[in-house]
C-alpha cells in the first residue's frame, strides 16, 4: 500500500516535471540564444549551452534601442496603468457588488458586451480620437483607453460579492463615511483579488503591441514590445540581439508575478468560487 | 441572482446616524462607478458605435458613403470568410477541451500530491502566459522551422521525419493549436488550482470516512465543486478562441492557403492590408453576434445564472 | 446623482481640451520653398533607415536650417501606422515616408488625396535620370511622379560555384527554365543540395519574376487579369515541375531563405540584386563560392525582371512641404548618398549616373572575382515595364494560395489559376 502510494507519487512527479520542461524549454533556449552571435543560433546540431556573446549582444542592443529609456517607458506605463486601473476596477466592482442604483444592470450588461468585441475593430475610431486630443506619442494615449478594463471590473465584482454585508453595516453604524469604509474596510480584505487583477493588468499592458505601435512615433517613447518589433527588419536580423531583448523583456513581468503570485491564486476566482 | 443579492437599501441609511460629507450610501455608488463609466463610455462605447456605423459604409480614403447592408451581404458570399469561420470553430472544438483537460490534470496533480516546490511548478507553468507576443513569435518561428528548427532536430533524434510545421495546411493548424496550448494551459491551470484550494477539505474527510475511493471523490466532490470555475474558464477560453489572433498572425499569417485564417486575422487583413474598413467592421460585428450566441448557449447548457 | 456625473463629465472634457489645445504651430503649410527650414520627420525601415540617417548628415551641409528626424520601424509596422494615419485624415504622419513600389498603387488608389504630386514641386525634371521601369512604377496616370524613385532589385540567380563545379554544370549553359531544371537534377545527385528555396504558401516571388520576364504582372498592359494567360500557366508549371523533382526547399519566411543560403542546403537563390549584400553579410565563410547568372527564360521572353525596390513619398498632411521636398530630392538624386547605401547595405540605386562609379564596375572578390554588380547594372534598362495596380497585393496573396494548393495539395495548375482569377475578378467588381 505504501509502496503503491510512493510509485504513484513518483509518476505524478515525473509527469509534472515533463510538463515543466515543455513549458520552460523555449525560455531556456531564448536565454542561450541571447549569449550567442546571430549565426550560431541556426546551427544544426543546435547549440544548447550558453556562449560568451552576451556582452556584445547587450552592446549592440543598447546601441540600436537605448535600453534604459525603453525600459523606463514600459515600466512607467505598466505601473501607473496597473495602479490606477486596479483602483478603478475595485471601485466599480464594489459598486456593482454592494449597491443598488439606477442603470446598474444596463451598465453591467454593456461591460459584459465589450468583452466580446475584438479590439482590432475600435482601432481607427480610437486613433482619430487620440488625434483630436493631440495625444499621439504620449503616455496617456497608451494608458487611458484601456484604463477601465471590463475583465478586471468583472473579477472585482465577483470578489466583492463574497464580502459579507455585515462588515459594511457595522462600520456605518459606527459612523464611518462611505469613502472610509471603502478604503479602510473593503480594500484590505480584497487584497488577494487586487493582486490577481494587478497581475492580469500589468501583464496585458506590459505585453501590448498593436496599440502602442500605432500611437507612438519616436524611439524615445517606445515601449519594449514596439522596440523589439522594430528590430525585426527586412534585410537582416541580428538574432542574438533580438533574443537578448526578448529575455530582458520577460524579466520584470516574472518579478511582478513572483511578488504577487501567492495572492494571485486565492484572488483570481475568490468570489465566484465562494458564491 | 439579483434577488439573492443583499443590497444596501434605503432603510439602512435612515437608521444610521448623520453623515459627514456629500457621500451617502444612496449616491456613493455613482461616485464609485463614475470613473469606470466615463472611461468606458469614451474609450470603448463611442469607438464601438462609430465602427458599427462604419460597417454600413464604404470607405475610400477619407470619403465615406452609406452602402446599406452591402458589406454584410458580401460577407455571406465570401468563401474566405466561411473558411475563417470553419477554421476558428475547428480550433475551438479541438483546442479548448484538450487545453482545459490538460490544465485540470496538472492542477489536480499539483494539488493532490503534497509536492515540494509547489511555487516553482506554478511559476514554471504560468510563464508562457506572461510572455510577450513579440517574444513568443520570435522564439517559435525559429523553433518550428522545418529544416533547421530545434523541434524537428529533437524529433529526428527519435527517428521522426522532419515535420513541415508551418508550411502545410494540416500541420500549420496543429502548430497554432500547440502554441495556444503552450501559452494558455498554465494560465488556466492556475485558475483551476485556485478553485481546488477553495474546496473545503472537510468534504473530502467526510467522504473518506464513508469509504469513498479517491477516484470516486474526484467525481463526486471535486468536479461538482469546480463547476463555477469550469464555467468561467470555458467561457473565457471560448471568447479568447473566437477572437484568436496572436498565434496564427505571428506563426503563419493565416496561411498556408488560408488554412489558419481566423476571423480576426481576416478582419485585420481586410482593414489593414486591403483598406476595406467598412468590410472589416462588418466582419467584427458578425463575430460579436456569434460570440454572444455561443456564450449564451454555454451559460444555458450548464444552467448557471 | 446626475449632478455628480455631469460635473465629472465637464471636468473630464475640460481636461481633454486643456491637453489638446497645444496646437501645432502655423509655420505655413508649404514653408519657404527657396530656403527650407524647420524640422521634418522621415519614416523608414532597417537598412534603408540607416542609409537615410547617414544621408541626413550630408543633407544638412546643404540645408543647415532643416532638422531631419529619421524614425525606424519594422516595415509591417510602418504600413499599419501609415494606414491608420491616412484613414484618420492624415494625422500623425511623417513628412516623408519610404514605401515598397508594389504597395504604392494600392495606397494611391485608396487615399487619392493622401500624397503630394511631386511634379508640382518640380521633380519632373528628373524623368530621365532613372531607369524606365522604375519611373513607370512611381508615376500616376498622367505621368507625374507620385513617389521619388530610390532603390531597385534587378533579378538574377545567385549560385554556388563549388556545387556547380562538383556536378560539372556550366552556369552559362543554363538559358531556359528547362535547362535550369536539368541542372538542378544533376546538382542534387552530385551534392545532395536542393536547387532553390521557396516559401511555398507565402511567397510567390519566383512566379512574379517569371511573369515579369514575359512582360506581365498579374495583369496585362490593358489591365486585364493575366492569371489564366499562357505565360502564367507555363510559369506555374515550371514551379510545379521544380517541386515534383524535389528541387524546392520549402522554407518559412525570410529567415528560411537566409538560413538555407548560409548552411548550403540550396545551390541557387533567384532573387533581387540586393540579396548580394545579405549573402556577404551572413555567410562570410563562403567567400568566393557564390556568383550569379541571369534568370532563365521562356521562349519568347527576356531574362530580366525586378524584385523589390522602394521609393519615397510625401504625405499631403506634411506641415513643412518645402523641407520635405528638399530632403526627398537630395536623398534620391545625390550620387554619393546612393553609393553610400549601395556599398554599405547593398541597396541598388535606380539613379542611372551611379552605375559608372568604380564600385559598380570592379570585380568583386566575394563573388568569385566577377564584376557582379556590373552584370546587374547592365540589364536595368532592359527589365520589362509591367502594370502594377492597386490590386497587386490581393493578387499576390491569391497566387501564394494557389501555389500552396498546387504544390502541397496536388491541385491542377489550370483549374487553380482559374479559381484565383475568378476570386480576383470578384474582388475588383465590388
Amino acid at each position: 500500500m505504501v509502496a503503491k502510494k510512493i510509485t504513484s507519487k513518483i509518476i505524478i512527479y515525473i509527469l509534472l516535471i515533463a510538463g515543466v520542461v515543455l513549458s520552460i524549454a523555449p525560455f531556456y533556449w531564448m536565454i542561450v540564444g541571447s549569449t550567442l552571435p546571430s549565426g550560431e543560433i541556426f546551427r544544426v546540431p543546435p547549440k544548447l549551452l550558453p556562449g560568451d556573446y552576451l556582452a556584445k549582444n547587450f552592446q549592440t542592443l543598447n546601441e540600436s534601442l537605448g535600453i534604459a529609456k525603453i525600459f523606463w517607458n514600459s515600466l512607467f506605463i505598466a505601473l501607473v496603468y496597473t495602479l490606477v486601473s486596479t483602483l478603478i476596477s475595485a471601485m466599480a466592482g464594489y459598486a456593482f457588488a454592494k449597491f443598488k442604483f439606477k442603470g446598474k444592470n444596463v451598465f453591467f450588461f454593456i461591460i459584459l458586451c465589450t468583452l466580446m468585441i475584438p479590439s482590432q475593430v475600435t482601432l481607427i475610431p480610437l486613433f482619430e480620437m487620440m488625434v483630436t486630443f493631440n495625444w499621439l506619442n504620449t503616455y496617456q494615449a497608451i494608458i487611458l483607453p484601456t484604463l477601465a478594463s471590463p475583465f478586471a471590473i468583472y473579477l472585482m465584482r465577483q470578489n466583492m460579492k463574497a464580502i459579507p454585508d455585515s462588515i459594511m453595516e457595522a462600520s456605518r453604524i459606527d459612523g464611518a463615511g462611505e469613502l472610509k469604509i471603502f478604503f479602510t474596510v473593503i480594500l484590505p480584505v480584497t487584497r488577494p483579488a487586487m493582486a490577481a487583477v494587478g497581475i492580469f493588468l500589468f501583464m496585458s499592458q506590459w505585453n501590448s503591441l498593436l496599440w502602442p505601435l500605432i500611437t507612438l512615433n519616436s524611439k524615445e517613447m517606445f515601449t519594449l514590445p514596439v522596440a523589439l518589433s522594430s528590430l525585426i527588419g527586412m534585410a537582416r536580423i541580428d538574432y542574438g540581439q533580438l533574443m537578448l531583448g526578448t529575455t530582458l523583456s520577460t524579466i520584470p513581468i516574472m518579478i511582478f508575478f513572483l511578488l504577487l503570485q501567492k495572492h494571485f491564486i486565492s484572488g483570481i476566482l475568490g468570489g465566484s468560487v465562494k458564491e | 441572482m439579483e434577488q439573492t443579492e443583499k443590497v444596501v437599501n434605503a432603510n439602512t441609511s435612515f437608521r444610521v446616524k448623520t453623515r459627514r460629507g456629500l457621500l451617502t450610501p444612496k449616491n456613493v455608488p455613482y461616485f464609485f462607478i463614475g470613473p469606470a463609466f466615463l472611461l468606458i463610455m469614451i474609450f470603448t462605447v463611442y469607438p464601438v458605435i462609430s465602427s458599427f456605423i462604419l460597417s454600413f459604409q464604404e470607405v475610400r480614403g477619407v470619403e465615406k458613403s452609406f452602402v446599406g447592408l452591402a458589406n454584410y451581404t458580401r460577407l455571406f458570399q465570401d468563401p474566405i470568410f466561411y473558411k475563417s469561420l470553419l477554421n476558428t470553430f475547428q480550433i475551438l472544438i479541438v483546442q479548448v477541451p484538450i487545453m482545459l483537460l490538460l490544465s485540470l490534470l496538472i492542477a489536480v496533480g499539483l494539488h493532490s500530491s503534497m509536492l515540494k516546490g509547489k511555487a516553482f511548478f506554478r511559476i514554471s507553468y504560468f510563464m508562457p502566459a506572461i510572455t510577450a507576443l513579440v517574444a513568443a513569435s520570435i522564439v517559435f518561428m525559429i523553433l518550428l522551422d522545418e529544416n533547421f528548427g530545434l523541434v524537428n532536430y529533437f524529433l529526428s533524434l527519435f527517428g521522426v521525419n522532419s515535420i513541415p510545421w508551418l508550411t502545410t495546411p494540416f500541420w500549420a493548424k496543429v502548430s497554432v493549436i500547440l502554441v495556444m496550448t503552450w501559452r494558455w494551459a498554465g494560465y488556466n491551470m492556475v485558475i483551476f488550482l485556485a478553485g481546488l484550494q477553495n474546496i473545503p477539505s472537510d468534504l473530502y474527510e467526510a467522504a473518506s470516512i464513508d469509504g469513498a475511493s479517491k477516484v470516486k471523490q474526484f467525481f463526486m466532490i471535486t468536479i461538482p465543486q469546480l463547476k463555477p470555475v469550469f464555467i468561467f474558464t470555458v467561457v473565457m477560453s471560448t471568447i479568447g478562441t473566437l477572437q484568436l489572433f496572436d498565434e496564427p498572425f505571428i506563426l503563419t499569417g493565416g496561411g498556408p492557403n488560408n488554412a489558419t485564417m481566423t476571423i480576426t486575422v481576416y478582419l485585420y487583413q481586410a482593414g489593414f492590408k486591403f483598406f476595406d474598413f467598412g468590410y472589416a467592421s462588418a466582419i467584427a460585428y458578425v463575430l460579436v453576434i456569434i460570440t454572444a450566441i455561443i456564450s449564451w448557449i454555454q451559460m444555458k447548457l450548464v444552467g448557471d445564472e | 446623482m446626475k449632478k455628480y456625473m455631469s460635473i465629472m463629465l465637464v471636468m473630464l472634457l475640460l481636461l481633454l481640451s486643456a491637453c489638446s489645445n497645444k496646437t501645432a504651430g502655423d509655420e505655413g503649410k508649404t514653408g519657404n520653398s527657396k530656403h527650407p527650414s524647420g524640422s521634418i520627420t522621415v519614416w523608414g525601415w532597417d537598412v534603408a533607415a540607416s542609409t537615410m540617417k547617414e544621408a541626413v548628415e550630408k543633407f544638412q551641409k546643404q540645408y543647415p536650417d532643416v532638422e531631419v528626424k529619421v524614425e525606424d520601424f519594422n516595415s509591417a509596422d510602418l504600413y499599419d501606422k501609415l494606414t491608420v494615419g491616412l484613414a484618420a485624415r492624415g494625422s500623425g504622419l511623417p513628412d516623408v515616408v519610404l514605401m515598397e513600389d508594389e504597395r504604392i498603387p494600392g495606397y494611391l488608389h485608396q487615399f487619392p488625396q493622401g500624397f503630394l504630386n511631386l511634379n508640382k514641386l518640380g521633380y519632373g525634371k528628373y524623368k530621365d535620370s532613372f531607369n524606365l521601369a522604375k519611373v513607370a512604377a512611381v508615376q500616376n496616370e498622367d505621368g507625374d511622379f507620385m513617389a521619388a524613385p530610390w532603390d531597385i532589385g534587378p533579378a538574377g540567380v545567385f549560385y554556388r560555384v563549388d556545387y556547380f563545379e562538383k556536378a560539372n554544370v556550366d552556369p552559362n549553359s543554363i538559358q531556359s527554365w528547362d535547362d535550369y531544371i536539368e541542372a538542378g537534377k544533376k546538382i542534387k545527385k552530385a551534392t545532395g543540395a536542393q536547387l532553390l528555396p521557396i516559401d511555398i504558401p507565402n511567397y510567390d516571388g519566383v512566379f512574379q519574376m517569371m511573369m515579369q520576364s514575359q512582360g506581365l504582372s498579374y495583369f496585362d498592359k490593358d489591365d486585364k487579369i493575366a492569371l489564366e494567360s499562357k505565360e502564367a500557366i507555363r510559369a506555374m508549371e515550371v514551379i510545379k515541375k521544380l517541386h515534383d523533382e524535389d528541387l524546392v526547399l520549402n522554407n518559412k519566411g525570410w529567415d528560411g531563405i537566409v538560413t538555407a543560403t548560409v548552411n548550403g542546403s540550396v545551390a541557387t537563390v533567384p532573387y533581387g540584386v540586393w540579396y548580394a549584400g545579405t549573402i556577404m553579410d551572413q555567410a562570410p565563410d563562403l567567400k568566393g563560392k557564390w556568383d550569379a547568372f541571369y534568370l532563365p527564360s521562356f521562349d519568347g521572353g527576356t531574362r530580366y525582371a525586378n524584385v523589390g525596390g522602394s521609393s519615397v513619398l510625401i504625405p499631403s498632411s506634411s506641415k513643412n512641404q518645402s523641407a520635405a521636398y528638399a530632403f526627398v530630392e537630395f536623398f534620391t538624386t545625390d550620387t554619393e548618398s546612393q553609393l553610400l547605401g549601395f556599398e554599405k547595405y547593398g541597396l541598388f540605386p535606380s539613379l542611372k549616373e551611379t552605375y559608372s562609379a568604380p564600385q559598380f564596375t570592379e570585380n568583386n572578390e566575394y563573388f568569385n572575382n566577377s564584376p557582379i554588380f556590373k552584370k546587374f547594372a547592365d540589364i536595368v534598362d532592359q527589365v520589362p515595364q509591367i502594370n502594377v495596380n492597386e490590386n497587386f497585393a490581393k493578387a499576390s496573396s491569391l497566387i501564394s494560395n494557389a501555389q500552396a494548393a498546387i504544390l502541397l495539395e496536388n491541385k491542377a495548375v489550370d483549374t487553380r489559376l482559374n479559381e484565383a482569377k475568378k476570386q480576383l475578378e470578384n474582388e475588383r467588381k465590388k
